[in-house]
């Protein structure tokens, strides 16, 4: 009845009086099926949570589902409980909050291992790699057994490393039974964001690479990065004053930025081989130096190894 | 090369360029110790000549550490405790200690405890070379390597060492 009055919808003014209680009476109508078929869909999703609340947690396809039809009841039951008030209850026993929840601190430690090596900059591809390798001592047996086998290797971390890269044939590939899809990384990352930190997805050139330092990156670093792209993930002063035609201090200010960040890594020797003299200046050295973008040389590691295997 | 299973990073060409950032050199020098270590561990090569050692120089990248470098790595490597210069006058020749000798100690004297030696005896031989050894860190290790290990052990009262008739007869007693 409330909400009938607060309501500015069509009649209102039109028509005679007659009119406009015919009109109320449909709105009132309307509102109470309204509120009836909202009663009824949300038991139906508390329904459909509980029957389902495995596949919700294990598979990415159910889970966008379930999310979509939340939507329409202006629903977001990854809200922690707090927020969620009434609707904690109805959510309490799915597990879904507790789902991107783990998953966004997986994330997180993954991003914060390789920090020292790109920088706090890595694609999302990479992260979820790297996710679906790693053991998962505390995940209960899913599809597969391999996550034992995993516990071992702790002490030869270092080789197992690196055959799990050779071995890993299909980046979304289950090595140990679990499966993130990129979806629900990028969600479990906007859950991150709240934290500070400066968890957040960003885009160079065609890619979605996950920050997860408070580093702040204008379009001017993207762009260096999206050029550096086709080039394997390196790119030398010259090369970026000619593609992009900024003046040599732009150009310069952002790669020293990159640079200071551990984004990029500098290579100063990629003349070693036609370099004939020894007493070149150091000018000359800067000048021909490359810069190398880590995050974007795995991603095109990574691409090539696919190509390969698709060709293979 | 060989049967060494090179990481990631080794194809990274700015791996071989010491790198001005601060932060970004100590992730650089981190990975060319473990490199160093792990290659020549796993190779089981006791000693690093440094002009022959085939790390400093990546032929499928086309890229090399300049011999300035290379002795910076190498000092950064004996500086964690791995590496000792045999000529440090005039540094060609590096001993690679596969683990320090702390290292060593610990292990053996864990061996030691879950093998029933706590108060018990044995040789400095069977040590490197016995049969209850196989698999652990100090199997085929140096017996000067051994010594300083064992050294460490006797300091701390974990061991006592008595001469046998030769070096390698020597006893060792564990408390």
């Amino acid at each position: 009845q409330e909400m009938a009055h607060r309501r500015r919808g069509v009649g209102i003014g039109r028509g005679g009086p007659k009119f406009q209680k015919k009109a109320e009476e449909l709105k009132a109508v309307s509102l109470q099926s309204a509120l009836e078929t909202v009663e009824k869909l949300e038991l139906k999703l508390t329904e459909f949570a509980r029957q389902h609340k495995a596949e919700i947690q294990q598979d990415p396809a159910v889970r966008s589902r379930f999310l979509q039809m939340c939507a329409p009841l202006g629903v977001d039951p990854l809200l922690s409980s707090k927020q969620q008030g009434f609707w904690a209850n109805l959510f309490g026993g799915t597990g879904i909050t507790d789902y991107y929840y783990e998953l966004a601190v997986k994330v997180a430690e993954v991003c914060l291992a390789a920090r020292s090596r790109n920088g706090g900059i890595m694609s999302l591809p990479e992260v979820q790699s790297i996710l679906h390798q790693r053991p998962t001592k505390f995940q209960p047996k899913l599809l597969s057994d391999t996550s034992n086998s995993s516990s071992s290797s702790i002490k030869n971390s270092n080789k197992a490393k690196n055959k799990n890269n050779k071995n890993n044939k299909n980046r979304g590939e289950k090595k140990n039974g679990v499966y993130y899809s990129q979806e629900d990384i990028k969600t479990a990352i906007s859950k991150l964001s709240g934290l500070g930190g400066g968890f957040r997805t960003v885009r160079v050139g065609e890619s979605i690479m996950i920050v997860s330092v408070p580093t702040e990156l204008d379009n001017d670093h993207m762009e260096i990065m999206a050029l550096a792209q086709p080039k394997g993930g390196s790119i030398s002063l010259p090369q970026v004053q000619e593609e992009t035609q900024w003046d040599a201090d732009r150009c310069q200010r952002a790669l020293d930025l990159l640079l200071s960040q551990g984004m990029a890594w500098i290579d100063h020797n990629h003349q070693s081989r036609t370099k004939a003299s020894s007493s070149s200046s150091v000018e000359e050295e800067e000048e021909g130096s490359l810069y190398w973008f880590p995050s974007i040389w795995k991603e095109q590691l990574e691409k090539d190894k696919g190509e390969e295997q698709e060709q293979g | 090369d060989k049967d060494f299973d090179f990481p990631e990073f080794y194809s990274f060409p700015p791996f071989f360029t010491i790198q001005p950032v601060l932060e970004t050199r100590e992730k650089q020098m981190a990975l060319w110790r473990e490199l160093i270590l792990n290659y020549h561990t796993s190779l089981r090569v006791k000693t690093l000549v440094v002009h022959d050692c085939p790390l400093w120089k990546n032929e499928k990248i086309g890229r090399s550490l300049s011999q300035k470098d290379t002795l910076l790595v190498l000092e950064d490597f004996c500086k964690s405790g791995h590496g000792e210069w045999e000529d440090p006058e005039v540094k060609t020749r590096c001993r690679i200690l596969w683990r320090k000798p702390e290292q060593l100690a610990s292990d053996i004297y864990d061996w030691a405890e879950a093998n029933g030696f706590i108060g018990g005896v044995c040789t400095v031989y069977e040590l490197h070379s016995g049969e209850d050894v196989n698999g652990m860190s100090f199997q085929g290790a140096d017996e000067d390597l051994l010594r300083r290990a064992l050294d460490i052990l006797e300091q701390q009262g974990k061991c006592s060492i008595f001469q046998g008739e030769t070096s390698s007869e020597d006893g060792i007693k564990f408390f």
